[in-house]
């Protein structure tokens, strides 16, 4: 058991350094089982790769959290988030949740792993990010997330000088906001 | 530009310290006073907050897509085909006309000056040849059929009418590439791709150089086994000064030679870490490799410094060498170059031939 946990605590460590070669044995271990789930479930192996991804995702932000304990092993974690998932996109539609019922107390104990409001808003913006097309999306994502400076910005993107490309990210993030408050309603 | 648009501006420079102490102490006075000011300050941080999140959520997710592809799709279509050598040999020997009655070329260097450059006594010999076979580039519906039949996946770019943005080489079996980092545009993971091969796939970006314009990107183990042994390796010594180099690139949608002179051991800004030549057309040839006549590698092309009209710099390979130890001695990351220079021919002409498989375009 000791030895279960400290293996387990060690992938931990991996994927908080992001080793790609862990998250991709994860991935090749957990994701069939996903699949199998959701494709008996009227999803298709679109839909599994997407639900996968995002509860991987979900387990990313978790272990980024140093106060993060995993009360279960890894693989257990992520298909049950997975199920969660799936489950409240099926039956986010249906008029009778009720029919459900079972599956959802079943699944209780993930649901409050995933803060469901939350990732519906980072996909918001992901798809806001999306629609702002170029070369706002590169002009923002560069100096908001990857923190490169204007001048820098205005060579990659051909901009005559550092200042018309902060008057372009202006507007871009103008559109951006429109986008993704509109998206929000 | 309204109101808000001035205050973001404000905001931006605040949240970035790129504001001087008097301004940061006035901004914040206007803060204490003006209500309004900060609760749009507020409204921005969120949002900012908000919008690296899902810029974080769509890199996760870009990476979770490579991953995925790499396990269930990943890429076969490596042959080393005649068809590419064919047009490649034809452009090799009009090279090896062209150097045997290219005077510049032949005698060394004579007192050509170009622009700024004047102190420098260089010659300036570029000869650009590119395949002029296009009966080799397969059609964008075969393309398409080779991709799509490859895994029927939509996360596939369709390039074929898209220039790339510049060019990224193989430096290791371990399937290591170089490229410039600028071309990268920040993302994690990018296509390499050579048309006449119909050869796409993804890479890994994992190393983004924070002083110099290079990066490191590698591909799956089972691309990278496609391979055969990479047939140059990096200089041992010094290059001399001048002497006649080459490069190999994409500047557009075909593979070109250029041949050009390295002139300065002094780069941009004096600094010791790029090399400078004064041929002008070279900065189109972002994030290809530089070679000595003889075929070692001595740099990466660095467009971001070069002028177009008149010089162009590139990285050091002895600050890429060093970075590659200091990755390897810290267990970052280890590329095995000992294989290099097996399969290395004779002759410069032969170089084209031998160098062009391990040459891409680069799609972010």
């Amino acid at each position: 058991m000791i030895n279960k946990v400290h293996i387990e605590q060690n992938k931990i460590d991996k994927i908080r350094k992001r080793d790609q070669k862990t998250l991709a044995n994860i991935y090749k271990y957990v994701y069939p089982m996903v699949l199998k789930h959701i494709t008996s479930n009227n999803g298709s192996e679109e839909d599994a790769q997407d639900i996968f991804q995002d509860a991987y995702y979900i387990l990313l932000q978790k272990v980024d959290d140093v106060n993060f304990v995993l009360t279960s092993q890894i693989s257990t974690f992520l298909v049950g988030i997975s199920k969660n998932l799936w489950l409240k996109t099926i039956t986010k539609n249906v008029v009778n949740p009720e029919l459900y019922k079972e599956e959802i107390l079943f699944h209780e104990k993930y649901a409050e792993e995933v803060d469901e409001e939350k990732l519906q808003k980072v996909r918001n913006m992901s798809d806001g990010i999306s629609l702002l097309g170029e070369p706002c999306k590169t002009l923002l994502i560069q100096y908001y997330y990857f923190k490169q400076t204007m001048k820098e910005i205005a060579a990659l993107l051909n901009y005559t000088n550092a200042e018309n490309a902060k008057n372009q990210k202006y507007k871009c993030l103008q559109r951006l906001k429109k986008i993704v408050t509109k998206t929000n309603e | 530009m309204n109101d808000f648009g001035q205050h973001m501006v404000k905001f931006d420079a605040y949240l970035n310290s790129e504001m001087s102490k008097e301004e940061r102490l006035r901004f914040e006075q206007e803060l204490n006073s003006d209500l309004v000011l900060t609760q749009e300050f507020e409204a921005h941080k969120k949002f900012l907050v908000d919008f690296n999140e899902g810029v974080n959520y769509r890199e996760t997710k870009k990476n979770l897509k490579s991953i995925h592809k790499s396990i269930y799709y990943p890429d076969e279509n490596f042959f080393f085909s005649r068809k590419f050598y064919i047009p490649l040999a034809v452009a090799a020997s009009f090279v090896f006309i062209l150097l045997i009655f290219n005077p510049v070329i032949r005698e060394g260097s004579t007192a050509n000056s170009v622009g700024h450059d004047e102190e420098l006594a260089y010659a300036e010999s570029t000869d650009s040849i590119k395949s002029q076979d296009d009966s080799y580039a397969p059609s964008v519906t075969e393309l398409l059929d080779t991709l799509l039949a490859d895994n029927g996946n939509t996360e596939i770019k369709i390039v074929d009418n898209i220039s790339p943005s510049g060019t990224a080489f193989m430096i290791s079996n371990d399937g290591y590439f170089l490229t410039a980092k600028h071309l990268l545009e920040g993302n994690k993971v990018v296509h390499l791709q050579q048309k006449n091969e119909k050869m796409t796939f993804e890479v890994e970006v994992v190393y983004v150089d924070p002083v110099e314009d290079f990066a490191i990107l590698k591909c799956a183990p089972n691309v990278a086994q496609s391979f055969k042994e990479i047939p140059y390796r990096f200089i041992k010594n010094q290059p001399h000064i001048p002497q006649a180099v080459f490069t190999l690139g994409y500047p557009k949608n075909e593979l070109q030679y250029t041949l050009g002179e390295l002139n300065s051991k002094n780069g941009y800004f004096l600094d010791s870490l790029n090399f400078k030549s004064p041929s002008a057309n070279l900065p189109e040839y972002s994030g290809a490799p530089l070679f000595s006549y003889n075929g070692d590698l001595i740099g990466i092309i660095n467009s971001t410094k070069s002028d177009p009209k008149s010089v162009t710099y590139f990285v050091n390979h002895h600050y890429i060498q060093n970075v590659l130890e200091t990755l390897k001695v810290s267990d970052s990351i280890y590329i095995n170059m000992s294989l290099n220079y097996n399969l290395r021919p004779k002759k410069h002409d032969d170089f084209i031939k031998s160098y062009a498989p391990y040459i891409f375009e680069i799609h972010p």
